[in-house]
C-alpha cells in the first residue's frame, strides 16, 4: 500500500522500472509548445512558401536601398520606356528610372505603413477589446458601438476620409489605416475573452487573490493571443492593399518616394507601350498580400489543432 | 414487442448460440510516434439474455473495442483486427452498407452523454420513428404508436405529449432513457452501452439500472455494459472482464469476481473503492499510472504497479489467460488467494 | 466559539430581471465548520452545492445570508480586506484540467499565490517545491506544463496551489470525480494525511456519497438550494431521517452483488415515497 500515491525510489517500489522521479506511465514531457507550432506550420506547403516569399519581402524591405541596382529616382532618360532588358530586368519608366529599383524601393515602404498601421490596430483594438470583453456590460456596449460605426464604413472609405482630413502623407497614411483595423482587433480580441473570461483558470485565479491588471496580463492576454496573431497576418495584407490604393490616389506615399500603388497609377497611361510600368508593381502587390493571406490561414491551422488536441487530452480520450 | 422476446427468453433457456462473439481483437492506432496498440486480444462471449460488463479505468481500451465491435472506429487511423460475430455473422470486414444494417437490429448502443447523442433539432417522436419507418417499414402512424409504447416502456410518462417534444426538454436522466428506447427500438439481440450513467446524479443512475435490468428480463434482451465503475456493475452483471492497458486481466462471474478477486489490479480496484459503512482506514490504492500504448513494459504490463510480484516470470514473460477456477480466468503468472 | 465558518441563511438568486423568475441556486443554507473538521456538503447535480463553496469565497456573490470566517465579515470585506481573506481560504476545483492556465508551468501557477500576496520573496522556488513534495509530485514536475500531467497529479498541483498561502480553511468542490478510481483513492488519502500533518479544516463539496464519508465528520446534505439534513457523519448515514436522505444512500452502488440485488427492492418504494420526478 501507498499513502499519497507516488513511489519514490524507496523500498515501496523494489527495483521499479521507473526511474525514480516519474510515476509509470507519465505522460511524456512534450517538445516546447513553439517547436510544436513551428513544425505544424512548416509541414504546410503553402505556408512554406508564404514564409519564403515574405522572408524575401523581408530582407529587400531592409536592405532595398542598397541591394537595388539603380537609385529609385535616377533618370536615364535615353532609355526610357524600354522592356525587360539584362541591364533592367523590370525595364524601365517614361523618365527612364529602373523599375526593379523602384518596386524595391516602394517594397520597403508599403512594409513600413503596412507594420505601422496594424501595430497601431493591435496595440489599440487589442486594448480595447480586452477592456469590452472583461468588463462587460455599458463599458462593452459603449466600446463596441464605436467599433462598430467605424466598421460600417467601406475600409478605403474611411482611410480616404482621415487621410483627407489629416493631409496626405505616408505618416497620416500609417494612422488612417490603423483607425480602419481597429475594430476587427477589438472584436476578435472581445470574443476570445468571454470565453476566456468563463474558464475555470480564471476563477481559480480570482480564487488566490488576483487583482484584474494581472489577470487581464498573465491569464487573460496569453490564452486569447493565437486568434490574435492570425488576424495580425491577415491585416497586414489588408494593410497593404490599403497602402496601395491610398498611394494610387495620391493620398499616401507623396512622389518622389515610389510606392507600388503610385507605380500603378503611372503605369496607367502606358498599359500598351510599357506593360511592365504596371504589372510588375502589381505582381509584386499580388504575391505580397497572397502570402501574408497563405501564412495567416496556415497559423489559424496550426495554432488550432493544438488547441483541440489540448480539449482532447483535458476531456480525457476514453478508451 | 412480445413475440419476438418470448421467442428469445424461450431460446435462453436452452444451450443458446452466443449473440455476441468477439475472439483476439486487437485495435491498434497510427500515431505520429508509432503503432499504439490500444486493445490487445480481446475475448469476449456474450450468451443471449445474459449481462456482462467490460470494466476499466482511462487507458484500458473497453469504450474503443466495443466501438471495434459495432464498427464505428474510423479505420484510418484505426486497426482492427480480429473476429466478431454478431449473432454468428462476422462483423470486421462486412460491408459500410450491411453494417448500418446491423446497427440498430441486431445490436443496439447506447453511449455515455446523452446530450451530444440525441439531434437537437428533431423531435423525440421523429428520432424514434424515424429507425421504426426506415428499417421496419412501418406506416407513420404505427410507428408513432410504436414510439409512445418504447417511452412508456423507460418509464416516461405522458408519452403521446412527450413525442413531440425536443430533447432539451427533458432532463439529463430521461434523455437517457430516451436513449435506452431507442437502442431498443428495433428490438436488438444485444445492447451495448457504454458509461451509460456515469454523467448522472446518483439516484437517476440507480433508476436506470433498475430499468435496464427490468428491460432485460422482459425482452430478453444480452447487454454489455462498460463502466469503470465496480460498485455500479455489481448490481446487474451476471460476468465480468476487468480490462488493463488494452487486455483482460481478468475474467469472472459477478459473486466470485467480488468474493475472491485474484489479479492484483482487480484487487487494488476494490480496495480503492470508499465503501459506505466501511470504516476510514486509509484507501488502498495503486500506485502510478497505466502505461502509454506505445512504451509498455516488457513482460507483464501490470508490474511496475504490482505490490505481489510473487513470480520472477513477470519481469520477462508476459502471463496468458488461464482457469484458476471454472469461469474465472485471471491473467497472471500467479494467484493471489485469501 | 471555535467554529472557523459560520455562515447563516445565505441566498445565492441567478437572474429574475424583467419579471423572470429568480433561479434560486443556494435559498437558505445555514451551516457552521469547526476548526479542524471536515463538513461533507453532499448534493445531487442542481442541489447548490458547488454554488454554495464559490459564494463563500465570493468567487460569486451572495444575494443574502452572512458569512465569516473566523469572526470576520466576509460579505463586508472591501477590496484589500478580500484579498487578505483570500489567504485564508482557498479553493481547489473539480476539472484539475480547467482550472490550471495551460500557458504558465505548473510550477508558475503554483508560485502565483506567493507571488500575489508577496509571500517567500527570499526563496519562492524553495517553497514550490516544498510544496511540490508536499503533495507527493516530483521537484522535475515544477516547469512542465498541464498538459503534460496526468489527471491525479494536476489534481495535486491544485492542492498545492491552494495551501500556498498555508489557508486555514479550504472549499474542495467535487476534487476526485474527475479522476479514475484508483487515482481517486491517492487523493483522499493524500487529503486526509494533508489535514493531520498540517491542522486544516475542510468543506467537501461532492456527490461521491462514498467518498465523503470516507473523509467527514460530518455531513450536510442539500437538495434543491436547502439543506435537508444535517448532522454527525456515522449519524445520517446510519440513521438518516430525511427521505430524500434515505433515497439517495439507497441509490449509491455497493460493490456487493447480494447486497445490490436486495436493495433493488428497497430502492423502489423508496422513490415512490420521495418524488424523485424529473430525473
Amino acid at each position: 500500500m501507498t499513502v499519497g500515491g507516488v513511489p519514490d525510489s524507496g523500498p515501496e517500489q523494489p527495483g521499479a522500472d521507473a526511474g525514480p522521479e516519474t510515476e509509470p506511465g507519465t505522460p511524456p514531457a512534450q517538445a516546447s509548445q513553439r517547436r510544436q507550432v513551428l513544425r505544424a506550420l512548416l509541414s504546410h506547403k503553402l505556408a512554406v512558401f508564404g514564409l519564403v516569399v515574405l522572408a524575401l519581402l523581408l530582407v529587400v524591405g531592409v536592405f532595398g536601398n542598397t541591394l537595388a541596382p539603380y537609385g529609385p529616382n535616377e533618370l536615364d532618360v535615353p532609355n526610357r520606356l524600354t522592356g525587360p532588358s539584362a541591364q533592367h530586368p523590370f525595364g524601365t519608366d517614361e523618365l527612364g528610372r529602373d523599375v526593379l529599383s523602384r518596386v524595391m524601393v516602394a517594397a520597403r515602404l508599403s512594409l513600413l505603413v503596412g507594420a505601422v498601421a496594424v501595430g497601431i490596430a493591435l496595440t489599440l483594438g487589442v486594448t480595447l477589446g480586452l477592456v469590452a470583453g472583461f468588463y462587460g456590460r455599458w463599458v462593452d456596449d459603449a466600446v463596441m458601438r464605436v467599433m462598430d460605426v467605424l466598421f460600417a464604413f467601406p475600409a478605403i472609405l474611411l482611410a480616404i476620409a482621415i487621410v483627407a482630413v489629416l493631409g496626405p502623407n505616408v505618416v497620416n497614411a500609417m494612422i488612417a489605416i490603423g483607425i480602419v483595423y481597429t475594430p476587427i482587433f477589438a472584436r476578435v480580441t472581445r470574443a476570445s475573452v468571454l470565453t476566456v473570461r468563463e474558464e475555470v483558470y480564471v476563477r481559480a485565479a480570482r480564487s488566490i487573490g488576483v487583482g484584474d491588471l494581472r489577470l487581464l496580463r498573465l491569464h487573460i492576454l496569453p490564452n486569447v493571443a493565437a486568434p490574435i496573431i492570425v488576424q495580425t497576418s491577415l491585416s497586414l495584407a489588408f494593410a497593404i492593399l490599403s497602402e496601395t490604393a491610398l498611394s494610387f490616389l495620391g493620398l499616401g506615399v507623396q512622389p518622389p518616394d515610389p510606392s507600388w500603388g503610385r507605380m500603378l497609377f503611372e503605369g496607367r497611361g502606358f498599359v500598351q507601350q510599357a506593360w511592365w510600368m504596371g504589372v510588375f508593381p502589381g505582381a509584386a502587390i499580388f504575391l505580397t498580400v497572397l502570402a501574408f493571406n497563405v501564412v495567416g490561414d496556415a497559423l489559424r491551422d496550426a495554432l488550432d489543432p493544438r488547441q483541440r488536441s489540448a480539449i482532447e487530452a483535458r476531456a480525457g480520450v476514453s478508451s | 414487442m412480445s413475440a419476438p422476446s418470448t421467442s428469445r427468453a424461450a431460446a435462453g433457456q436452452g444451450p443458446a448460440e452466443p449473440v455476441l462473439e468477439v475472439r483476439d481483437l486487437s485495435v491498434t492506432f497510427g500515431t505520429r510516434r508509432g503503432r499504439a496498440p490500444v486493445v490487445v486480444g480481446l475475448d469476449l462471449t456474450v450468451g443471449a439474455g445474459e449481462t456482462v460488463a467490460v470494466v476499466g479505468e482511462s487507458g484500458s481500451g473497453k469504450s474503443v473495442s466495443m466501438l471495434a465491435v459495432v464498427g464505428l472506429l474510423p479505420t484510418p487511423p484505426a486497426v482492427v483486427e480480429g473476429s466478431v460475430r454478431l449473432a454468428g455473422e462476422e462483423v470486421l470486414g462486412a460491408g459500410a452498407e450491411r453494417l448500418r444494417e446491423m446497427r440498430g437490429r441486431e445490436v443496439g448502443m447506447v453511449f455515455q452523454d446523452p446530450m451530444t447523442s440525441l439531434n437537437p433539432v428533431l423531435t423525440i417522436g421523429r428520432q424514434l420513428t424515424e429507425g421504426l419507418e426506415e428499417r421496419l417499414g412501418m406506416g407513420r402512424r404505427e410507428a408513432r404508436e410504436r414510439a409512445a409504447e418504447m417511452l412508456d416502456l423507460v418509464g416516461i410518462r405522458e408519452p403521446q405529449r412527450r413525442l413531440d417534444e425536443y430533447p432539451h426538454q427533458f432532463s439529463g436522466g430521461m434523455r437517457q432513457r430516451v436513449m435506452i428506447a431507442l437502442g431498443l427500438s428495433l428490438d436488438p439481440k444485444v445492447l451495448i452501452a457504454d458509461e451509460p450513467t456515469t454523467a448522472l446524479d446518483v439516484t437517476t443512475q440507480a433508476q436506470i439500472l433498475d430499468l435496464v435490468q427490468d428491460l432485460q428480463s422482459r425482452l430478453g434482451t444480452a447487454v454489455v455494459w462498460v463502466s469503470h465503475d465496480l460498485g455500479v456493475v455489481a448490481g446487474i452483471a451476471d460476468r465480468v472482464l476487468v480490462m488493463y492497458s488494452g487486455e483482460v486481466v481478468e475474467e469472472a462471474g459477478i459473486d466470485a469476481l467480488f468474493a475472491a478477486p485474484r489479479h492484483p489490479y482487480t484487487r487494488g480496484l476494490l480496495g480503492a473503492l470508499p465503501v459506505l459503512g466501511r470504516a476510514r482506514t486509509e484507501l488502498a490504492t495503486i500506485a502510478g499510472l497505466p502505461p502509454d500504448p506505445l512504451d509498455r513494459p516488457p513482460g507483464c504490463w501490470f508490474r511496475p504497479r504490482c505490490p505481489s510480484r510473487l513470480d520472477d516470470r513477470c519481469a520477462s514473460m508476459h502471463p496468458p489467460l488461464h482457469d484458476v477456477a471454472p469461469g474465472h480466468r485471471v491473467r497472471s503468472f500467479y494467484e493471489v488467494s485469501g | 466559539m471555535s467554529a472557523l465558518l459560520v455562515v447563516e441563511d445565505l441566498r445565492v438568486h441567478f437572474g429574475g430581471r424583467r419579471g423572470t423568475e429568480p433561479v434560486k441556486a443556494v435559498d437558505g443554507v445555514s451551516l457552521t465548520v469547526e476548526r479542524g473538521e471536515t463538513l461533507g456538503l453532499v448534493g445531487e447535480s442542481g442541489s447548490g452545492k458547488s454554488t454554495t463553496g464559490l459564494a463563500l469565497l465570493r468567487l460569486l456573490e451572495p444575494t443574502s445570508g452572512s458569512v465569516h470566517l473566523d469572526g470576520t465579515d466576509v460579505r463586508a470585506a472591501g477590496k484589500r480586506e478580500l484579498r487578505g481573506l483570500r489567504r485564508r481560504m482557498a479553493m481547489v476545483f473539480q476539472d484539475p484540467y480547467a482550472s490550471l492556465n495551460p500557458r504558465r508551468t505548473v510550477g508558475a501557477s503554483v508560485a502565483e499565490p506567493l507571488e500575489v500576496h508577496g509571500l517567500h520573496r527570499k526563496d519562492r522556488g524553495g517553497r514550490v517545491r516544498e510544496l511540490f513534495s508536499l503533495v507527493g509530485l516530483p521537484e522535475g514536475f515544477v516547469d512542465r506544463h498541464p498538459h503534460e500531467l496526468s489527471g491525479g497529479q494536476r489534481q495535486r498541483v491544485g492542492i498545492a496551489r491552494a495551501l500556498a498561502v498555508e489557508p486555514d480553511l479550504l472549499v474542495l468542490d467535487e476534487p476526485i470525480a474527475s479522476l479514475d478510481v484508483s487515482v481517486q483513492a491517492q487523493v483522499l488519502n493524500l487529503l486526509v494525511r494533508l489535514q493531520r500533518e498540517l491542522h486544516l479544516t475542510y468543506l467537501f463539496v461532492a456527490h461521491d456519497l462514498a467518498a465523503v464519508q470516507h473523509v467527514s465528520d460530518r455531513v450536510a446534505v442539500m437538495r434543491r438550494g436547502e439543506i435537508v439534513e444535517q448532522g454527525d457523519a456515522a449519524q445520517v448515514y446510519e440513521h438518516p431521517e430525511h427521505p430524500y436522505t434515505q433515497a439517495l444512500l439507497a441509490a449509491v452502488p455497493l460493490p456487493d452483488p447480494a447486497a445490490e440485488r436486495a436493495r433493488r427492492a428497497e430502492r423502489r418504494s423508496l422513490a415512490d415515497a420521495v418524488d424523485l420526478s424529473e430525473q
